[in-house]
């Protein structure tokens, strides 16, 4: 018979599932067209500078941007494959419950610490759309880079939180 | 509570959560921002939590990172590593041990073009594998070469490891890169001799291949242009003020990505699955690095990095004798513990104390090396060689034991290459002191 608790949870690890999983794929375009960009514009910019005296304008500041897409994206592609390095000696001689236990406090912790950089991403993206701030050469506002490092972290969140909700069904199955 | 004691409690700390179990980038965030916190207070807190994990991640000198990651995987895509075994093969087929050799050496060429140790063994071991096995090479020794031979991944340049720590100490990456040419060339001849001694001692352990003409091994040559031409263009770009290590890493990616199209290897999945692989790697990386980076500003804070130099330097005993702890540090360090974040997480507080004012006088580019080196033995060492659970990944019917067994004589090598370098510090210093 089932556990109408742990029932419940396994829906709800259902829904999460079918939020994250998209928007996995999306973080993933997103992720592997910015290194893409950041290999062809350093090309550009390398060749162009050296064979005809024309830099990128602005080469810089968009491979910051670049990054931060890339990266920010490419840690929630690698929490979904749980790709993050832990030092996992210790599982080998505890119990598989006590196992699933360190699970919930590791992605709880976890998603607690990227909810606090989401929420830090949010101001920063408020104060900076109402100062008007922009990158020193090309003028690229910085706000939208500040949601979305913000969005970023909030799937990051997502992902330790669903993981968590796993590690818990897993403990009260 | 003084700050510096805060420090030391919180490194106990920071080991202690670290064996729990929780993510090595979460830890050393956590420990860092409470560590502010206690110290400075929630403003101070805040503050780096709104600057940081923007600054970090998007970092201009960071992007040689993934640039240099996704060289590696275009290279692998491209099929390069087929064709610079057969390369080696041809040169060192014939000898006893010869097959291994030519691995080694394959890893050594493929190492100049990718800078991730796992790439290099897992490319390898497609090829090499299965030509082991139809020579009956004794498992210990084929896939302990083939662990041990992916190490030199992160030494020979370019190398993400020399990137980071360059990175964090501030040194020229230019410089890192030719100072590591040396010493990995030497690793390679001495895993080669390795190899020699062992089939010397028991030939059935690698037997013989056929003889090859001298002809065919010079017409064999024409396979290892790209890596020369990749690699020259790098190193040789970055030092002779051409373009930045950034920007070489960009030319070094894209020269990667067309070798493997006019190849006709770089189908659209091969392409995907590159950049994938790109960026799982540099997730994973820059994870770790944001932790880094917090806990950096914590222990800048508390000043333990500077005490800890202080407190050394006042005990007046040899520095050799202070590097040979270190040494062990790592190697137990190496056995429980991610390379990456190994030396993410020591490099700021030992850095100080080996080449910092004050500190034991070592030469910065020689410690970065030496670094690289000792981390490399972490990559094979029991219980989490992460190059021997890949080669295991390839070779699932050789038991793990036997795969640590064949990696023994290869440790030993390294640590005779550290002892080595100890002793003769100009073979590391040598070729960035002539190129200043």
């Amino acid at each position: 018979m089932k556990n109408p608790k742990t029932h419940r949870l396994w829906s709800i690890i259902n829904c999460l599932d079918k939020v994250i999983n998209p928007l996995i794929k999306i973080a993933t375009v997103i992720a592997c067209t910015a290194v893409t960009l950041m290999m062809v514009l350093t090309f550009f910019n390398v060749t162009g500078r050296m064979a005809f005296d024309l830099p990128i304008k602005g080469y810089y500041e968009m491979i910051e941007l670049f990054m931060l897409l890339m990266t920010v994206f490419a840690i929630g592609y690698t929490a979904s494959l749980k790709g993050h390095i832990r030092v996992d000696i210790l599982s080998n001689f505890i119990s598989s419950r006590a196992n699933r236990v360190l699970d919930i406090i590791a992605n709880s912790v976890a998603f607690v610490f990227f909810v606090l950089v989401a929420w830090r991403g949010c101001v920063n993206g408020l104060t900076n759309f109402n100062g008007h701030l922009t990158t020193g050469v090309v003028h690229i506002p910085i706000y939208p880079f500040n949601f979305t490092l913000a969005i970023g972290a909030a799937l990051l969140a997502l992902v330790f939180f669903r993981d968590s909700l796993k590690a818990i069904y897993e403990v009260n199955r | 509570m003084e700050p510096v004691t805060l420090g030391y409690i919180s490194v106990g700390v920071l080991i202690l959560l670290l064996f729990s179990g929780l993510h090595i980038g979460i830890v050393m965030s956590l420990i860092g921002i409470l560590g502010i916190l206690y110290l400075a207070g929630w403003d101070a807190a805040l503050g780096i939590l709104n600057c940081v994990p923007y600054s970090t991640w998007a970092s201009f000198d960071l992007c040689m990172v993934p640039l240099f990651i996704l060289m590696g995987e275009f290279c692998f895509q491209g099929n390069l590593s087929k064709d610079l075994f057969s390369s080696a093969y041809k040169f060192l087929g014939s000898l006893k041990g010869g097959l291994a050799m030519a691995t080694i050496g394959a890893c050594a060429l493929f190492a100049a073009v990718s800078g991730s140790s796992v790439a290099t063994a897992a490319t390898m071991a497609t090829v090499v594998l299965p030509e082991m096995k139809k020579y009956n090479y004794d498992d210990s020794l084929s896939t302990g070469t083939l662990a041990a031979g992916g190490t030199l991944g992160i030494l020979i340049p370019p190398s993400i490891y020399l990137v980071i720590y360059g990175m964090i100490t501030q040194q020229s990456i230019g410089k890192l890169f030719l100072a590591g040419f040396i010493p990995g060339v030497l690793q390679a001849l001495m895993f080669i001799a390795a190899i020699a001694i062992l089939c010397y001692r028991n030939p059935r352990m690698g037997p013989a291949g056929p003889a090859v003409s001298w002809w065919e091994k010079i017409k064999s040559l024409k396979n290892i242009w790209i890596v020369v031409l990749l690699f020259l263009l790098i190193i040789g770009g970055i030092n002779l003020g051409w373009f930045s290590p950034n920007e070489g890493a960009g030319i070094g990616a894209m020269g990667a990505f067309l070798f493997a199209l006019a190849r006709r290897k770089m189908s659209w999945q091969a392409f995907k699955n590159s950049l994938t692989e790109t960026i799982k790697t540099t997730g994973m990386v820059f994870f770790i690095f944001l932790g880094a980076m917090i806990l950096g500003y914590f222990f800048a804070m508390t000043r333990l990095p500077n005490e800890l130099s202080n407190t050394v330097a006042s005990l007046h005993i040899s520095r050799y004798l202070v590097w040979a702890v270190i040494v062990l540090v790592y190697l137990f360090l190496g056995c429980v513990m991610d390379s990456m974040a190994m030396v993410l997480l020591t490099v700021p507080i030992l850095y100080p104390l080996m080449c910092g004012a004050g500190g034991l006088g070592f030469n910065p580019i020689w410690f970065g090396i030496m670094i690289v080196i000792v981390v490399e033995m972490g990559l094979i060492t029991p219980p989490v060689g992460i190059n021997v659970f890949v080669i295991k990944g390839m070779a699932p019917d050789v038991p793990t034991y036997t795969i640590f067994k064949g990696i023994v004589p290869f440790l030993m090598m390294d640590i005779l290459e550290i002892i080595i370098l100890t002793v003769l510090p100009g073979i590391v210093t040598f070729l960035p002191n002539i190129l200043k």
